[in-house]
């Protein structure tokens, strides 16, 4: 039908940008992060036959149509979707790590990246085992990495739960330094904001359920960890205290929508910047039963002392299992 | 949803994402190029049932009303004047001291035709569209299209021609006008 010419051919030459097709690393990401906003953009039934026939309406419809696309394209561009039918994709990863009746138990490996900081080798990378549930039960055993960067041996324990309606309660700390119990009290700093990620107590979930409440929450694309497909979820930067802003990264499981790894950055009014990776090696509901529930409750530790005051716990609330100092 | 639907979408997205974002690129700025790729797939993804099986003219028929739609109420001869005189000359498989010079005049001479003469070469000669494919892509007809095209040749050769003609000093001045 189309007969190249020279002219043609000229003008083929005169384009701009010959490689555009050709797509670089980042471009590919781009491309996987629109895929992601796409597939998680909730589609709502066409109803063309309805505006078949009514010429004198077309213009109408296809200015309403218009705006649909505008606002589902900004809509897919934050993914807080509320409004529309179906869960999203942070919807989903809330809904995961918000199971009631439940225990997470979960095994994750941190390694801080902290130049201004002089963190000894073997404190860079450490391991966290614990069981939580969404009523405030928390139990936390701390593990140094061994040399081989596998889980090396316990060098802390801690258990307890946060009072109803605030973000800290009583807890029992062990140290396997002194072979000491402590009795504490744990909850975020003062003055924080509400970006609990490098909070050593806070849990995904409620990391999750605070930036998505601030509305920063959006899905940026799709990863790959370890052969599994993973949405990732970032926040935009949060002033998380009076001289900290920090933004983080989870990257989901696409199927069960349990996190698999997050990336937190905090950067200092002073100009210092920390990194804190954590894999998620176990992330696992397990059902509440008289097991799991036991794993709640802080491990015996043979020939252990107890630290004076041990026997009582601070403030209001209650461990939420026996004291062995009392 | 269901995984077909899913499976379906990403085949037709990974097979055209990089055509489509071309011919978004080619026309509008890159910010607003992934605006316009975003909502094109977007679109394609509600309507999929619509999709035909050659995907890649409709594809770039939703494109061209998404650019068409953000344009409005803008003067668009003079965006895409800005857009050719800004565009990264041909790379280096070309020979620079040859080429560079006329395909800038061609780009400039493109930038003068009425957008639909503009689009139609640009889907052949640019997109490499020919026939039933380039038609769809301009939502008319096949001979509706080549009618369009023959003109734009014409309009276009004629430009060149007037370009040619002009004094260096008046040419670069176009540029940047």
């Amino acid at each position: 039908m189309f007969v190249r010419d020279e002219l043609m051919d000229r003008l083929a030459s005169a384009d701009p940008l010959p490689n555009a097709e050709r797509l670089t690393p980042d471009e590919h990401r781009e491309a996987d992060a629109l895929l992601a906003r796409a597939l998680a953009t909730p589609v709502r039934p066409a109803r063309r036959a309805a505006a078949r026939g009514r010429g004198v309406r077309r213009g109408a419809f296809v200015a309403v149509g218009i705006a649909c696309v505008a606002l589902a394209a900004f809509a897919a561009v934050d993914l807080v979707d509320s409004e529309a039918p179906g869960p999203s994709v942070v919807e989903r990863a809330l809904a995961a790590v918000s199971h009631d009746g439940t225990v997470y138990h979960v095994l994750e490996r941190k390694r801080l990246r902290a130049p201004s900081m002089s963190v000894p080798r073997g404190r860079r990378t450490v391991y966290v085992e614990s069981w939580r549930t969404t009523d405030g039960r928390l139990h936390q055993r701390l593990f140094l990495a061994a040399r081989d960067g596998e889980r090396g041996r316990l060098f802390g324990d801690f258990a307890g739960r946060r009072t109803p309606g605030r973000r800290g309660g009583p807890a029992l700390t062990w140290s396997a330094r002194d072979n000491t119990i402590q009795s504490i009290r744990f909850g975020t700093t003062r003055g924080a904001r509400g970006a609990p990620s490098l909070n050593p107590y806070a849990d995904p979930g409620e990391a999750l359920r605070t930036f998505e409440a601030q509305g920063r929450l959006r899905v940026a694309g799709t990863a790959d960890v370890d052969g599994t497909r993973a949405y990732r979820l970032v926040s935009g930067y949060v002033q998380s205290s009076p001289k900290l802003r920090e933004k983080v990264e989870f990257l989901v499981d696409a199927e069960t929508y349990l996190p698999l790894a997050s990336h937190s950055t905090q950067l200092a009014t002073s100009g210092d910047r920390y990194d804190l990776f954590t894999r998620y090696l176990v992330y696992e509901r397990l059902p509440l039963d008289a097991s799991s529930r036991a794993k709640l409750d802080l491990d015996r530790h043979p020939g252990a002392s107890c630290a004076p005051g041990a026997g009582a716990i601070m403030g209001r609330g209650s461990l939420g299992f026996p004291n062995p100092c009392r | 949803m269901a995984p077909a639907r899913e499976r379906r979408f990403e085949a037709l997205f990974r097979e055209n994402y990089p055509a489509v974002r071309a011919y978004a690129l080619r026309r509008t700025s890159p910010d607003l190029a992934q605006d316009v790729v975003a909502e094109t797939f977007l679109v394609a993804w509600r309507r999929l049932e619509d999709v035909p099986a050659d995907a890649l003219p409709w594809l770039y028929g939703v494109a061209r009303r998404v650019l068409a739609n953000q344009r409005r109420g803008a003067d668009r001869r003079q965006r895409l004047e800005d857009r050719i005189a800004s565009a990264a000359p041909p790379t280096a498989s070309h020979d620079p001291g040859a080429s560079a010079g006329e395909a800038e005049l061609l780009r400039l001479a493109l930038g003068r035709l009425p957008e639909p003469s503009r689009e139609a070469l640009m889907l052949v000669a640019w997109q490499g569209l020919s026939g039933a494919r380039a038609a769809r892509a301009a939502g008319c007809s096949r001979a509706t299209f080549a009618v369009r095209l023959h003109r734009a040749r014409a309009r276009l050769a004629a430009e060149v021609a007037a370009l040619d003609r002009q004094p260096v000093s008046q040419a670069d001045s176009l540029e940047v006008t």
